[in-house]
């Protein structure tokens, strides 16, 4: 009976190797979201190291396991070595991995220092990208995220600094904010976000950006990151395409440095479409049911940019001013659990040129200030 | 060593020889096998009890699984238990008092009504991880490594007839008792169960009203209880039996070894109960004081968690002064060192088990023991790894990242010895060599695990994704649980005198490595996606899209994983009346608990055993053609 | 037999449910209800103990909205006959906001949920260009004692309709069904908020599902919030009588059904509070009533 199981144990582990061979040949040694930050190549390159070492530890033991079953089963007139240890191969593997880890855990401070204690200053001019940052507030509450752009932000002028020590900080006119929908920043300008949470811990993620931070009541926590590319699709002419279009193939990443030469002249829409995921969408060529089937909003109007200008509200259905390319946002996830409606703290992130930014927070600031801002502000908590 | 064990006048259900016979008192049934204060009784009291809950939270895992891989299908065969929600229950009720009223059957619609409630709701499934956590760590878990076997195996290991303290000792089972009869009502609560995750976050956990999760509410009809207080309440009674037994153990083990049976003479499994008993000593009352603090908070609102000025559906929280950072700190500093309570035990079973079935000392005791201490005492400075991004000071983020990948030493140490311990030994490839060996393979993937998420940079990414779910099943499930198979098919025949079949326990093993790996492997390619923890699915985030095709196939292996686990309840169970009888050692193994009869009689010991050599002499030549010495072997 | 520790256990513990009573500073007995409802408990208002920091949050968190309004409804009398709104005087009227300009309806992002397509616009002043102000509450205070109300079979409904509830403000009377039903396509969850009765919160994953609730007790402006898309908002008047309306697009209510007498009305708005009112319906008429609300 041995023998058989150890058939079927050496076939499963087989096919798993091919499996995984496989799986590591298509999507790489990691399958984790463009990286769209500049602290994501520091991050993806650790995360890289790591598997590198791990998984060389991992054939080591399973390869010697696996070969010891093999070659000491018992076996008539085999014997048993007897033997309570040795000493030098006790020294040899623990001053080698206490090495590796040493080094290991050294060599990634300066990575954890950056992501999470170079914050760039609100008021001044960073010396990285030569501009200030954009400043934003993050209230999480049950169940949405709600953004306020301070009213002069771009300029270095600003005298009212955003900082959790000051107990004033919600201060700045209520009704003077932007209070965008969407979190929206322009690509390639640090951005710092104070953040709080209304009633229990929420956690701000944005997966493409290697940001993941806790939105602690009673806390004002600061988060920073620097866009550096962002997503534009090229959108297909026939609209019966829309839903049936493998859009991961027609995504470009660009910097705002390249934008307007690649698509300066070209009509873009940038506010409008994005992503979604279909729960059950009924495929229009098999007739079936397909469950989580991700597919592209097309929703009535966009607003286009083109050659530097924007014309608001564009009704998609006039084929004269149609766009050919549109900007998809990033996603932004609650990564706490913060209650039975945790999984629908679904935001985007918009990225975009410069100027896009500012059409949109023009735009934005047309909104309503959402109800729980205005009871914020007014219960002014000063932890 | 000591006179404690002259509480006599307890029987052994079955076989004793010695059954109830010191005779001054004719034991009733209650006395005898219900509220008996001997040891083995008492571990298999737990064992029972443990697997129950094991059934009840692998049902939870089957929900969870099929929420993330089929939302809105209707459960099969569990959906009419932990599929509908109250709400459900009662449209299905109005329903049908509609077409009673008008005197017909359901129509189509209404009938697919019905049917679409049998589908797993989205704001149930955080009660069903929540629980799912909850009852297989504190009720599962922790109950039968320490609980069963740690009360079954001392007396005998350390050669005595009974623990330090019998009465204490049952005092112990019974806390639990109270604490599983708690968690299971809660269950029943209006609110429903808690929804906090099995972390119980502040402020998610602290109040009652405003509720910010409906576990949370309180109800007057159930004594002003919610489905959150009877779990910390049940909480808090699973941490007074920890310690308590905790106690007994270390007295057990510090004070009544016998004669000649030195600490460092002892089986690797006693020293991970002693190592284990010294964590729960210290780490539990933590969790203790913890959970206190809550109680405290949300009964007589103390605010110890709470600050000021916050806001649940929009009703103000008249809470001020407290810090949410402080609950997590408080809890970790138990939860831990609990993940190593988790895991210790486990590994002296596989110790043994692999020198048992290598037919080998095991290579590098001495190692093997401070590698344990070692794991023990770094478990208590690096409970700040869960907080990395929980906006605690980075720098002291930076400390617990060296820490942490510091522990990742120890651990690395004994999987090296492991494999010194199978190195030219003589395998013999039954059920607990098999599971034990599992335990090695397994434990490495997910300790290895462990570098990634240690390296706070890295774990910025993967910090509450199934990455993290990944790592913790497979050294609890792939670790410890495969450890447990092995250590219940080894000293089944001491517990019953039976046999456990091992055509049965091998195709389990086979069957259960097979879709444990398809099941959880995967986790490790999601969770590097970014895919979150406690959502039930993928359906609101695009970036997670090419992962659901990887939920469905890691369900579906969890589903086979589950309905392989009735192969390991029924072998279990049957054994118990029709299991080959067993002789005293079935095992050809030299400790002290195989030299007497099988199943151990009511004392253990008739006379204690004086030991002579350490509890691994194997490989060596002995009597009568046997290739090892008991531990008892009189030296020439 | 002595068991010293598991008896102090079982007085410890209850001790702790028995104090874990209602919380004392509000005095709030809720009543036990029968258990019709569900996922629910009653929520004990919270009243501020006297404040030691100047920065203590008020009890009603939402200081742009109106007050609950202050009710006390005076019980049928003995002699009360049936009320029936075929049989007796309407009493007219219409609501007005004072000023030139009504106010603006912002945009509400909706962005959180792709599915919410239709624009969603502040429904909290809903006012036309003729001043005249929608979903304003009127309800009979005195007056009712003398008509006795059996509560309605038919349940009042409820409507989850591009992303915001349809209607935003009702009248239901103790203990009637309320039926939820969800028209959009995607995920809803309905939350009640009441003060004297249970909660309720249930998700309705379906389009089309439709899930049957109740409050069981009087109570004025009950909350009821979406969880998932937090702008929805809805207002519940749970009453001992039904001679309620909600003004429509035109400012414009109607209360069915009132015989001779005098009457008080009370129209009460979310933003701009309540304003009262009195009528008399003589010879089966009654003047058209007008309500004027000045923002502050």
């Amino acid at each position: 009976m041995n023998k058989g199981l150890a058939a079927l144990c050496a076939v499963f582990v087989g096919v798993a190797t091919v499996a995984t061979g496989r799986y590591f040949w298509d999507f790489g040694f990691y399958p984790h979201a463009t990286g769209a930050s500049t602290i994501a190549p520091a991050v993806d390159t650790l995360y890289l190291i790591i598997s590198y070492v791990t998984t060389g530890m991992f054939f080591l033991v399973w390869s010697l396991l696996i070969g010891f079953m093999v070659i000491y089963r018992r076996r008539p007139g085999a014997k048993s070595h007897y033997s309570h240890g040795n000493m030098k191969a006790e020294v040899i593997w623990t001053i080698i991995p206490a090495a590796m880890l040493v080094g290991l855990a050294f060599g990634q401070i300066p990575t954890w220092a950056k992501a999470k204690q170079e914050f760039p200053q609100p008021n001044e001019v960073d010396k990285e990208t030569n501009q200030p940052p954009v400043v934003l507030q993050v209230l999480a509450q049950q169940y949405d995220w709600n953004f306020r752009y301070r009213p002069e932000d771009n300029r270095a002028d600003f005298k009212r600094a955003v900082d959790p020590a000051d107990s004033s900080v919600t201060d700045y006119a209520i009704e003077e904010a932007v209070h965008p929908g969407p979190m929206i920043v322009p690509c390639g300008r640090k951005v710092f976000i104070t953040q709080t949470s209304m009633d229990v811990i929420h956690s701000l993620f944005l997966p493409h950006m290697r940001v993941k931070q806790d939105a602690v009541p009673g806390m004002y926590v600061r988060v920073w990151f620097q866009p550096v590319k962002f997503r534009v699709v090229e959108l297909p002419g026939n609209f019966d395409d829309w839903n049936r279009t493998d859009w991961d193939k027609r995504i470009d990443w660009v910097t705002e440095k390249d934008y307007d030469g690649k698509y300066g002249a070209r009509r873009v829409a940038f506010r409008g479409i994005e992503f979604i995921v279909e729960k059950a969408w009924k495929n229009p060529d098999t007739e079936k049911i397909e469950v989580m089937r991700k597919l592209m909003t097309r929703p009535a109007k966009v607003d286009i940019i083109h050659n530097g200008k924007v014309e608001w509200d564009v009704p998609l259905s006039d084929t004269a001013r149609r766009p050919t390319h549109a900007v998809i946002p990033f996603d932004l996830a609650c990564a706490e659990l913060c209650g039975a409606g945790h999984h629908t703290m679904k935001k985007t992130l918009w990225v975009g040129t410069e100027t896009m930014y500012l059409a949109w927070l023009g735009k934005e600031s047309e909104n309503a200030t959402p109800a729980i801002w205005k009871r914020w502000v007014e219960r002014k908590p000063s932890w | 060593m000591s006179d404690a064990h002259a509480e006599h006048g307890h029987a052994d259900p079955g076989h004793g020889h010695d059954a109830g016979g010191h005779g001054h008192e004719a034991m009733g049934f209650f006395r005898k096998y219900v509220f008996s204060t001997n040891h083995k009784i008492i571990g298999k009291q737990f064992l029972f009890t443990s697997l129950i809950f094991l059934l009840v939270a692998g049902s939870l895992a089957m929900g969870i699984r099929w929420q993330l891989a089929y939302p809105e299908k209707p459960m099969p065969i569990l959906g009419s238990i932990i599929g509908l929600s109250k709400m459900d229950r009662k449209a299905i009720a109005d329903i049908q008092e509609k077409a009673d009223k008008e005197g017909r059957a359901l129509n189509d619609a209404e009938k697919q009504d019905v049917e679409s409630r049998y589908a797993i709701n989205d704001d149930e499934f955080i009660m069903f991880t929540t629980m799912h956590g909850t009852l297989m760590i504190f009720f599962v878990i922790i109950p039968i490594l320490v609980g069963a076997f740690g009360n079954f195996l001392i007396p005998l290991h350390v050669g005595t007839h009974d623990m330090a303290f019998p009465k204490l000792n049952a005092l112990s089972y019974w806390c639990f008792w109270l604490a599983c009869v708690l968690i299971l009502i809660g269950f029943f609560v209006p609110g429903g169960h808690s929804q906090a995750g099995w972390t119980g976050y502040s402020p998610l956990s602290a109040h009652h009203a405003p509720a910010a999760t409906p576990g949370s509410s309180q109800d007057p009809d159930w004594f002003h209880l919610g489905g959150q207080d009877f779990w910390l309440l049940s909480m808090f009674f699973v941490g007074m039996s920890s310690i308590l037994g905790a106690v007994n153990y270390l007295t057990t083990i510090l004070k009544m070894r016998a004669p000649g049976l030195s600490m460092m003479r002892l089986p690797l499994t006693t020293w991970g109960q002693f190592i284990t008993a010294i964590l729960q000593l210290l780490a539990t009352p933590v969790l203790g004081a913890a959970l206190m603090m809550l109680m405290m908070e949300r009964f007589f609102d103390a605010n110890f968690f709470t600050p000021s000025g916050l806001e649940v559906s929009k009703q103000a929280m008249s809470a001020r002064g407290g810090h949410p950072l402080m609950w997590q700190h408080i809890f970790w500093f138990y939860s831990h060192p609990a993940v190593y309570i988790l895991v210790l035990p486990a590994m002296g079973f596989t110790s043994d088990l692999l020198a048992v079935g290598c037919r080998k000392p095991v290579f590098g005791y001495k190692a093997m023991v401070f590698s344990m201490s070692g794991i023990a005492g770094l478990g208590f400075i690096v409970w700040a790894h869960h907080m990395f991004v929980s906006g605690m000071n980075p720098t002291l983020g930076m400390a617990f990242m060296v820490a942490t990948l510091v522990i990742a030493l120890p651990s690395a140490i004994k999987v090296f010895n492991w494999l010194g311990t199978v190195w030219r030994g003589s395998i013999r490839f039954d059920v607990p060599t098999l599971n034990a060996l599992t335990f090695v393979a397994l434990f490495t993937i997910g300790g290895l695990d462990g570098i990634f998420m240690a390296a706070s940079p890295v774990d910025i990414f993967i910090h509450d994704t199934y990455f993290i779910v990944s790592h913790f099943h497979y050294v609890v499930f792939g670790g410890s649980l495969f450890a447990v198979f092995g250590a219940i098919y080894y000293w089944y025949p001491k517990m019953w005198g039976r046999m456990m079949s091992a055509t049965a326990g091998k195709i389990h093993w086979l069957l259960s490595f097979v879709f444990f790996n398809l099941t959880f492997f995967p986790m490790h390619i999601i969770g590097a996606g970014g895919h979150m923890r406690r959502i039930p699915g993928i359906q609101y985030y695009p970036f997670l899209n090419e992962f659901h095709w990887w939920n469905q196939f890691i369900s579906i292996s969890a589903f086979c994983l589950g309905a392989t686990q009735l192969i390991f309840i029924g072998n279990f169970v049957l054994s118990i009346w029709y299991g080959r009888k067993a002789e005293s050692n079935p095992w050809q193994a030299s400790t002290l608990e195989w030299s007497i009869p099988s199943p151990a009689p009511e004392h253990n010991y008739h006379t204690i055993p004086t030991v002579n050599t350490g509890a691994y002499e194997y490989g060596k030549d002995g009597k009568e053609g046997m290739d090892y010495e008991p531990q008892t072997e009189q030296k020439a | 037999m002595r068991r010293p520790i598991l008896g102090s256990t079982m007085l410890a513990l209850a001790l702790l449910a028995a104090c874990g009573d209602d919380k004392g500073t509000t005095g709030g007995v809720v009543p036990s209800t029968p258990s019709t409802a569900v996922n629910t408990t009653p929520v004990a208002p919270k009243t501020d103990a006297p404040g030691t920091s100047t920065t203590a949050p008020t009890d009603d968190p939402s200081p742009v909205l109106a007050k609950t309004p202050e009710i006390r409804f005076a019980p049928t009398r003995a002699d009360a006959t049936p009320w029936n709104p075929q049989d007796g005087a309407s009493v007219t009227g219409v609501a007005k906001l004072m000023g030139e300009k009504p106010p603006r309806r912002k945009k509400v992002p909706t962005d959180k949920d792709p599915k919410c397509t239709e624009e969603v616009r502040e429904e909290g002043e809903v006012v036309s260009k003729e001043m005249q102000v929608k979903n304003v509450f009127v309800v009979v205070v005195s007056g009712h004692e003398k008509l006795s109300f059996s509560k309605p079979e038919a349940a009042v409904k409820i409507d989850q309709k591009g992303c915001h509830y349809e209607p935003h403000i009702f009248g239901m009377m103790a203990g009637q069904k309320i039926e939820v039903t969800n028209s959009d396509d995607t995920t809803h969850n309905i939350h009640g908020l009441p003060k004297k009765s249970k909660e309720f919160n249930f998700t309705q994953p379906r389009k089309g599902q439709v899930d049957n609730t109740t409050l069981e007790n009087a109570e004025n402006a009950v909350t009821i919030k979406c969880d998932i898309h937090p702008w929805m908002g809805a207002y519940a008047f749970v009453l001992p009588h039904l001679l309620f309306s909600v003004t429509q697009d035109n400012g414009s209510f109607e209360i069915k059904g009132l015989p001779d007498g005098e009457y008080e009305l009370l129209a009460w708005h979310e933003v701009y509070g309540e304003q009262r009112a009195k009528v008399s319906v003589k010879d089966m008429k009654a003047e058209a009533v007008t309500f004027t609300f000045e923002k502050k």
